[in-house]
């Protein structure tokens, strides 16, 4: 007596099965076999019955409903069973296909992995592409958005913000687009509600920016465009994540007034989820300019537009050229020089160099693929050579070419299949890993990575081309044997499919590719090193540095703000343990203000001709913070500092070259701003060494950042963000918790950012070198541990091919290290080939890459003797390995094979 | 009649098991027979999808009935082969006995 079973077989399985099974009886005598056998298995306490029902569910299913396709085909099929027939050779070929791969587990799995590597890789940069440049912004039509810039090809500026004048002119005349708005970005301060005060990133923008995007809110309404005005009502639309987190996603908030900036302001509505337009903000705000306000050379907006239906980019770009040679004419005093640009919106944040490098990543990773599929090329080649009489026998038995090459290719097709499932699985992981990595970095909203569709669809593609790649040539190759030949030779000799030249010819193409990846790879990480060495012109560790921001409700006016700073830069100087003290508008590595300024003395015919430079404003105790001895004259003094008495500047050595042609240049006076500057005049007391004060230090295009600075003190400008640093003999991450505790004593409501030593900071500005060359670095690895397992294959199977004449050699007396010799010559040929041809195309190839490289030179000799030598050691050891082997086997066993 | 003039070999194998499992020849019982008799793993799908073709061919008949317990109430196949499947079969037999005949000492000593 049978005890009722405790466990049902699941339930979706048995469905599938009632799907698939035939109708009636004969169906259900089958589900109640399987019924039968599960509840046996169940009794018995098998483990995984449920997975075991779930295989054969699968299985039959499958089976049958190849059974139901091929009927259907049969009652259709025009082709006079042709159809029918190829369904069924090709489960059949499927079939056989799969018992090979079992069959030669090791060549299977080395194959599988082989091809699931260049499947992650490019799956993985792609992947990386989509998100970065192919999806582009998430709002309707985007790819009718376009950003508007202004440009002034004679200073190599080819992108810059337009003036207010310059958008109400366009926004007026234009005719290409549906419409034009801008907008400024800013950080916002919220309080005067439940919470403590807030800091937010916001966009102050046109009143019809948000209506020009085309997305709704969430609750409440958009922005009018007569709140854009400077005298219209203050009105705030605020994020979705921001009416969450600070507002508990009240649903009466629209209408509340909140203070936004110190001022009373009304909340009108609420953004979706996810909305963070145009950068990755929280909040929006009418922009409030006064055209009157504002001089027309100035650039404070950026301008963007939607095309209008029909209009192309070519279009809108003449109309725009033409407007600001019109501009030109009107206002030659403001727009004199200056040119228009329309780009697609997103290109405005991620510029042409790093799409660039992004596609050179993608070749990059084309040529693992490539090495991959040659490996399985080969492998496969070695396999069909062992195969070639039955190859033989199935063509003399009447199977025509086509069929044998289908055989084959479908062979490969298998293998590439469970390549490209188990690529995508490693790709998924690496973007899973890679998404962690950039997850604090500031890029715009829409850039996220993922294995969406296309990416998927992309990997199904790969897979199909590494397939056809590494199935075609050693199909073709077997299938036009010469049958007469396999069938009489006994295998005693070697002429079983030569390997011959065509494997000798995919060796030398992998060798190459994978000389010409990791030269790439070495340049790449020599420029990595000398970004993580490069010399900075002033000490970086034992600093701790920081960055606070003081609200203008609490601190309302410049006197209060400079108030605040001295109080912190004493404060800071009397914790225990701080050597130096420094507050700085920018911290030295990390940017800083461009500021057009002249030259006493000097003649600038027009506005446009006044040079700029970047610009820092310091305290006293700036230079010896940060080690840096003046060359000549010396640093501000504490009067001078507190901006009082005589203005003074202090300017770097190419300061000094470029705009006071290397002469004395102590005494010598500029001012900040144009031709129409009230600014007073400072005189240059001091000139200091050449810091790296860069735009984004090790950034992309870093090289080009012009080297000239002037450092002005503190108070002579007014500011409301400060950075402090502070020199320490201490850990600087020992210090930081007093250095937020000083902060807290003298504002409680005040954040402090950034709190780190200044020389992970760096680091962190350098964090795209890293990421390309970590990444190059991987490629270049893939590619010599594919290319080294290649050529160990081909050697290995030659070897093995020759064994019985190496074994004759050697009982006829041959001494085994001759034997060894000629083996590794006849690889060593190949890898030197290999290395030529790679060695050429890696200098072509990191000639290209020159706009990532830091401080390169990629005509030096040691990366490439580097990459050579390691690629003639793993080379010849991969040649090695079977010669030794070889020689070591007892001559009489060889012989009985 | 068969695709070839003759049954397949897995065909004649399935033949051969339903045979071998006499009146109590249901599906999970021919399979013990392949697998006991011919130590022959079988996949269910290429089992019962050569019982259907052998069905087809008229080969092979079957009655079902509902076993009291068990199965979940589904029904169970009981196979028998046709007196067309014995023909096939012993034509197959004749034509292996005849092909074989002289070969034995020579196969057996290898």
């Amino acid at each position: 007596m049978t005890r009722p079973p405790r466990i049902d077989p699941p339930e979706r399985a048995c469905a599938l099965l009632r799907y698939w099974l035939p109708p009636g009886t004969v169906g259900l005598s089958i589900l109640g076999d399987l019924y039968e056998e599960f509840d046996e298995r169940v009794e018995a306490g098998a483990a995984r019955s449920g997975l075991w029902f779930w295989y054969h569910a699968v299985t039959l299913s499958g089976r049958y409903a190849f059974e139901r396709a091929g009927q259907r085909l049969g009652e259709h099929d025009s082709t006079g069973g042709w159809m029918m027939e190829t369904l069924s050779t090709l489960a059949a070929d499927l079939r056989f296909g799969l018992r090979m791969l079992v069959r030669t587990p090791l060549l299977s799995v080395v194959a599988v992995v082989t091809l699931a590597l260049g499947v992650a890789l490019t799956t993985h940069t792609f992947s990386s592409i989509y998100g970065a440049i192919l999806r582009g912004v998430p709002v309707p039509d985007h790819e009718r958005l376009v950003y508007l810039g202004a440009t002034f090809p004679e200073r190599g500026i080819d992108e810059m913000e337009m003036s207010l004048h310059d958008f109400e002119d366009l926004r007026r005349e234009q005719r290409s687009f549906e419409d034009v708005a801008a907008f400024y970005q800013g950080t916002v301060n919220v309080a005067g509600d439940a919470g403590p005060p807030e800091r937010y990133a916001g966009a102050y923008v046109s009143g019809n920016v948000l209506s020009l995007i085309g997305i709704q809110p969430r609750l409440g309404r958009l922005l009018r465009a007569e709140e854009e005005g400077p005298d219209a009502p203050r009105v705030i639309v605020i994020g979705h994540h921001v009416w969450e987190n600070r507002y508990a996603a009240d649903p009466d908030i629209v209408g509340r007034t909140i203070r936004v900036n110190g001022v009373a302001t009304e909340i009108v509505g609420v953004m979706p989820p996810g909305f963070r337009f145009p950068f990755l903000e929280d909040v929006w705000l009418p922009h409030r300019l006064d055209a009157d306000g504002t001089s027309r050379g100035s650039s404070d907006l950026d301008v963007f537009a939607r095309l209008a239906p029909g209009t192309g980019m070519s279009a809108a770009q003449s109309e725009l050229s033409a407007f600001a040679e019109r501009q030109a004419d009107i206002h030659p005093e403001s727009n004199e020089g200056i040119g228009a640009v329309v780009k697609p919106y997103e290109e405005r944040f991620m510029p042409a160099e790093i799409q660039a490098v992004m596609w050179v990543m993608f070749a990059a990773t084309f040529g693992v693929l490539l090495i991959a599929c040659t490996n399985v090329a080969n492998l496969l080649l070695a396999r069909a050579s062992v195969r070639s009489r039955e190859i033989a026998v199935r063509t003399a038995l009447g199977a025509g070419r086509w069929r044998v090459v289908r055989q084959l290719l479908v062979e490969s097709l298998v293998i590439a299949l469970f390549g490209g499932v188990l690529g995508v699985l490693i790709a998924w992981g690496g973007v899973m890993a890679y998404n962690l990595a950039v997850a604090d970095i500031y890029k715009p909203y829409w850039i996220r990575f993922g294995m969406d569709g296309p990416v998927l669809l992309f990997s199904l593609l790969v897979t199909t081309l590494s397939a056809v790649l590494a199935g075609t040539l050693p199909a073709l190759r077997a299938s036009g044997l010469d049958v007469g030949e396999q069938l009489k030779d006994e295998s005693r000799g070697s002429s079983s499919l030569r390997l011959g030249r065509l494997t000798h010819a995919l060796v030398v193409t992998e060798i190459a590719i994978s000389c010409m990846l990791l030269i790439a790879a070495g340049f790449m990480v020599r420029s990595v090193v000398n970004v993580n060495t490069i010399d900075f012109g002033f000490e970086t560790e034992g600093i701790l540095t920081g960055r606070v921001g003081l609200f203008d409700t609490d601190y309302p006016d410049a006197a209060a703000r400079a108030r605040f700073f001295e109080d912190l830069e004493e404060r800071l100087a009397a914790e225990p343990g701080v050597e130096r003290v420094a507050l700085t508008s920018a911290l030295p590595g990390l940017g800083g203000s461009r500021f057009y300024f002249g030259v006493e003395g000097v003649a600038y015919p027009t506005d446009n001709d006044y040079p700029v430079v970047l610009t820092s404003f310091v305290t006293e105790d700036f230079f010896e913070t940060f080690g840096v001895a003046p060359r000549q004259g010396r640093a501000f003094d504490a009067l001078e500092a507190r901006g009082e008495g005589d203005p003074v500047v202090i300017v770097n050595e190419s300061f000094v070259a470029t705009y006071l042609d290397g002469t004395s240049a102590l005494g010598e006076r500029i001012r900040l701003g144009l031709s129409d500057s009230t600014r007073p005049w400072h005189r240059i007391i001091g000139v200091v060494p050449d810091m790296h004060v860069g735009g984004n230090v090790g950034g992309i295009g870093d090289d080009l950042e012009r080297p000239e600075r002037a450092f002005f003190p503190l108070r002579t400008f007014d500011f409301a963000f400060a950075s402090f640093a502070v020199r320490t003999q201490d850990d600087p991450d020992v210090l930081a918790p007093r250095m937020r505790a000083v902060v807290a004593e003298l504002d409680p409501n005040l954040p402090v950012y950034d709190l780190l030593p200044l020389d992970r900071a760096l680091e962190q500005a350098t964090w795209a070198f890293g990421l390309f060359g970590s990444l190059f670095t991987i490629f270049g690895v893939a590619a010599l541990f594919l290319a080294s397992v290649g050529l160990y294959g081909v050697m290995a199977f030659g070897v093995s091919q020759r064994r019985r004449e190496l074994a004759v050699r050697l009982a006829l007396g041959a001494r085994p290290s001759r034997l060894i010799a000629a083996v590794v010559r006849h690889g060593a040929v190949q890898l030197g080939l290999g290395m030529l041809i790679g060695v050429a195309l890696g200098a072509g190839a990191s000639r290209s890459l020159r706009v990532l490289l830091y401080g390169v030179d990629t005509s030096d000799p040691t990366v490439y003797a580097g990459i050579v030598v390691t690629l003639t050691a793993t080379g010849l050891l991969a040649c090695l390995i079977p010669a030794r082997s070889a020689t070591r086997t007892d001559p009489a066993d060889a012989m009985r094979e | 009649m068969s695709r070839n003039g003759y049954l397949g070999e897995f065909e004649q194998m399935v033949l051969l098991a339903i045979l071998q499992g006499g009146e109590d020849a249901h599906a999970l019982e021919v399979r013990r027979q392949l697998e006991e008799r011919a130590g022959r793993r079988v996949t269910k799908g290429a089992f019962y999808t050569t019982l259907d073709r052998l069905e087809s061919k008229h080969f092979v008949t079957w009655t079902s009935r509902v076993p009291a317990e068990g199965r979940r109430g589904m029904p169970q196949r009981h196979f028998r082969v046709t007196p067309e499947g014995v023909d096939e079969l012993r034509k197959c037999r004749a034509a292996l006995v005849s092909l074989w005949s002289g070969l034995e000492e020579m196969l057996d000593s290898a």
